[in-house]
């Protein structure tokens, strides 16, 4: 109970202590399926990609306590993409060692030469985890505001003008923007705050 | 439109991830982080804004608790508070833990940290406070039904908590919380106290007391616990027991709040003090209070402990016999007040009846019966009315949208219960939302539905006109508009088969007939076959030519055989969830050959004694454990023996080799 409510330490830091299994489960919910998606992405089959996601999760533990994080925000995602791409290449390697002493087999995956490169993939990783992240915080606060209101800002990010918000959603001017305001002033805070506890 | 559709997705994304930047760009803004908030609590160097409200010695916080995601309300002592205080301040969550009640605020967690002392966790309820709320109930424009309303619920909250053996002994207003949904919550038990346990440290609490302002709002010379207006004598007085009494007296405070707009006794707070002690309370006879709400005030409000209430039901119960215009226990009825309110109840009735004694004479009691039924549908449909028209005050869209809804309740959810009462039922409610909005296209929609099942054409045409609407609906409230309707308000039967027959044609009809067959069947007299009817609209759901569908009335056997029976319900998503052929007196059913895999499909045929599913797909026999099937016929293998031993032991199992 000591001090329950009031720990300064983020997850990623949390994480870092082998003995608190809690903070990793927390960090692998946060990252497995981002990983996957990653992985899927680079052409990988869905079987596969279990396998290389899981191999990833136990490399980031195994270096997890080795990686200090600085006001570089960025240097988890790289240190990240370092990782995700060194095991899908062993994974290839494996597989085409593998597939030589089986000759016949059919070849349909990645050459490894075909694969993307490091900036590349940093790039991809970048993109997709800012999604990754705002459509958690979205999510986390939803439950905060009444259905309206995150429909209203929904709407919003898909162009639609406020005045015909207003006409579909039968509401005022007025409490369209009051409502998108709410849920874009929540929004912030709730990625800074997912931002905070992940990568610093 | 595949392309469309992730095209718009992008574009969403996009602009959803813009967020990211913005929330790096503004992280430097870090104390509005809840992680920093915590932080900073540690720190003991806190934001003003994360800061709910402070009383005494005590300040509640609004925190996040990220292991599970929300916001909490975070109650611990102010700075420097001293050691002494731990206990008696632990006590107040220890307490508000053993009472879990929706009236009651939950606390989920309490403990001890070692630099900040002791805290505790509440649900963080958005609303405001009883006493708001009765500021802003102006006497001209008050809403007593409302304020009542909360009151019993209070009342429900302490009834509760006296069940559990725990005084709140500081109930007023400020102390009640409604929540935006209208939920009530008593919080604040900071001076509660378990009944009959002597508190070790109440000796100490209350010297500590002593010291103003301490954990909640005393801020008297020590002495007293509890908040002037609504405090009762023995509070007041050294060595006075406190016991249920306590809180009722403080009840009977709020209620009286509640009705005068002002607490029992006023002037200063010594004033308050003496006049409390000093005795009952009085209600100017000027005051326009009915007799039944001022005998509670007066008994509740009573000095002497014995002269109150002995439990909060008990005052619970007068004021719902007030509104609902019984006598109150505090009125000491005698039998001219009684029958003086029953007049007043049931006005309608006692005029009604005595006119009725003449009829009598005529000999019918016939009608009486009649009469008394269709008066409790009326006013069972008036308080469905005005229980709707009460709760949604305020925006005139929502309430459309809530009555249509709550028509739906009659039209659709309950509807077979009672067709003739529900479709009744359902107009009423419609009507009312057609009163707030009159263009309401749904409304009226559903009001015509409900006018063209009760066979009544005339008027579900006109409302289709209205609309514009040319659907078979349409077509056959035309054709049927002059038609003769006999006693019980219905088509003849060959005409209402035709009408049927014509429905059938359109899969999409389905809950329509099943409907208009269940009013039909509550309300026709007269003997008459179903069956084309029921056939064609079993056969409508059905997607393919392969089916067989063979009654025989003698036996009433059904033989539904054939591929193209997959389900005895529709695949329509309005539907009754029972199957059509209920509509028939089914004993044997044989479903060989077909494609039936869920028996819960049985559902409501009452009569089924004999089934048949071999070569089918069923996985589970154990549905009928629910049914009264007396005998199934299975094919040899067809189920394993332990499934098989899980029936009933009324079924009696027939198994068949191939």
């Amino acid at each position: 109970m000591k001090g329950d409510w009031q720990t300064r330490q983020t997850l990623l830091q949390r994480a870092k202590d082998p003995s608190d299994e809690s903070a990793w489960l927390d960090f692998v919910s946060y990252y497995e399926s981002f990983i996957r998606m990653i992985i899927l992405k680079m052409n990988i089959s869905a079987s596969e990609s279990d396998d290389i996601t899981q191999d990833v999760l136990l490399s980031i533990w195994k270096n997890l306590k080795g990686f200090e994080s600085d006001s570089n925000r960025a240097k988890f995602r790289t240190w990240l993409s370092t990782i995700v791409r060194n095991r899908v290449l062993n994974h290839i390697r494996d597989r085409q060692s593998h597939h030589n002493r089986m000759k016949n087999v059919k070849k349909e995956w990645v050459e490894e030469g075909k694969l993307i490169s490091q900036s590349e993939l940093e790039e991809v990783i970048e993109k997709d985890w800012k999604r990754h992240i705002t459509k958690l915080a979205l999510n986390n606060i939803s439950k905060h505001f009444s259905g309206v209101a995150v429909n209203v800002f929904e709407m919003s990010l898909r162009g639609v003008e406020n005045k015909q918000i207003a006409a579909e959603l039968n509401l005022a001017d007025s409490s369209v923007r009051t409502l998108k305001s709410r849920v874009q002033q929540s929004l912030v805070k709730e990625v800074a705050h997912l931002i905070q506890e992940l990568e610093a | 439109m595949p392309d469309d559709k992730s095209m718009e997705d992008e574009t969403y994304l996009d602009s959803l991830s813009e967020y990211y930047d913005f929330a790096q760009d503004s992280s430097t803004h870090r104390e509005e982080l809840p992680i920093y908030k915590k932080a900073r609590i540690k720190d003991r160097n806190y934001k003003a804004d994360t800061l709910l409200a402070r009383g005494g010695m005590k300040e509640v916080y609004k925190v996040y608790d990220e292991k599970m995601g929300r916001h909490l309300a975070l109650a611990r002592l102010q700075e420097g508070a001293p050691e002494l205080l731990y206990e008696p301040f632990l006590r107040e969550a220890a307490l508000t833990a053993l009472l879990d009640h929706p009236n009651i605020i939950t606390v989920f967690d309490y403990g001890l940290d070692d630099v900040e002392g002791p805290f505790f966790t509440m649900e963080l309820k958005t609303g405001h406070g009883f006493d708001q709320l009765l500021k802003d109930q102006t006497s001209e424009k008050r809403d007593l039904k409302r304020l009542l309303d909360i009151f019993l619920r209070i009342c429900d909250g302490i009834a509760f908590a006296h069940s559990r053996q725990v005084l709140h002994l500081d109930l007023k207003p400020a102390n009640i919380q409604i929540g935006q949904y209208g939920e009530v919550v008593v919080c604040d038990w900071g001076l509660g106290k378990v009944m009959g346990k002597s508190d070790i440290n109440s000796e100490n609490f209350d010297q500590l007391l002593i010291n103003p302002d301490l954990l909640n709002e005393v801020t008297l010379s020590g002495k007293i616990r509890g908040t002037p207006g609504y405090m009762a004598p023995e509070q007041i007085l050294k060595g006075g027991e406190k016991s249920k009494q306590t809180d009722i007296y403080a009840l009977g405070s709020i209620l009286y709040h509640i009705l005068m707009g002002k607490t029992p006794h006023q002037g200063s707070t010594d004033e308050i003090l003496n006049k409390t002690v000093e005795g009952d309370v009085v209600i100017p006879d000027s005051v326009r209070l009915s007799l039944g709400l001022r005998s509670i005030l007066l008994k509740a409000l009573a000095k002497d402990i014995e002269m109150r209430y002995s439990c909060v039901e008990d005052m619970q119960k007068d004021i719902e016999n007030y509104i609902r215009g019984y006598s109150t226990l505090a009125e000491n009825p005698n039998i001219f007040t009684e029958l003086n309110l029953f007049y007043r109840r049931h006005a309608l009735v006692c005029q009604m009846v005595l006119g009725f004694v003449f009829i009598f004479t005529l000999g019918t009691s016939l009608f009486l019966y009649h009469l008394e039924q269709s008066r409790q549908e009326t006013k069972e449909a008036r308080e469905v009315v005005e229980t709707v028209t009460e709760v949604l005050v305020e925006k005139k869209q929502w309430r459309e949208m809530e009555l249509v809804a709550r028509s739906k309740n009659h039209s659709h959810y309950q509807y077979f219960q009672n067709p003739k009462k529900n479709t009744y039922l359902a107009l009423e409610v419609l009507e009312e939302a057609l009163r707030i909005k009159p263009n309401s296209n749904e409304a009226k929609y559903h009001q015509a539905e409900m006018f063209f099942i009760s066979q009544d054409f005339p008027r579900s045409l006109g409302v289709l006109q209205d609309l514009s609407n040319r659907s078979t609906m349409e077509k056959l409230s035309r054709r049927f508009q002059n038609a003769s309707l006999n006693k019980e308000g219905l088509l003849e039967f060959s005409l209402f088969s035709d009408c049927i027959l014509q429905l059938a044609d359109n899969e999409w009809n389905y809950f329509l007939i099943e409907r208009m067959i269940a009013y039909d069947q509550q309300q026709r007299r007269e003997s008459v076959d179903y069956k084309p009817l029921v056939k064609a609209t079993f056969m409508s759901q059905i997607w393919g030519d392969d089916v067989n569908f063979k009654y025989d009335e003698t036996t009433k056997s059904l033989s539904l055989q054939g591929q193209g029976i997959r389900s005895l319900l529709s695949h329509n998503k309005e539907q009754s969830g029972e199957s059509i052929l209920r509509f028939l007196d089914i004993v044997r059913l044989d479903l060989r050959g077909s494609k039936i895999q869920q028996l819960d499909e049985l559902e409501g045929l009452l009569k089924l004694r004999e089934l048949d599913i071999r070569n089918t797909s069923v996985k589970s026999v154990l549905p009928l454990n629910r049914f009264h099937v007396l005998n199934l016929i299975i094919n040899d293998g067809q189920f394993k023996k332990e499934q098989l031993d899980e029936l009933e032991g009324w079924i009696e199992v027939s198994v068949f080799s191939e």
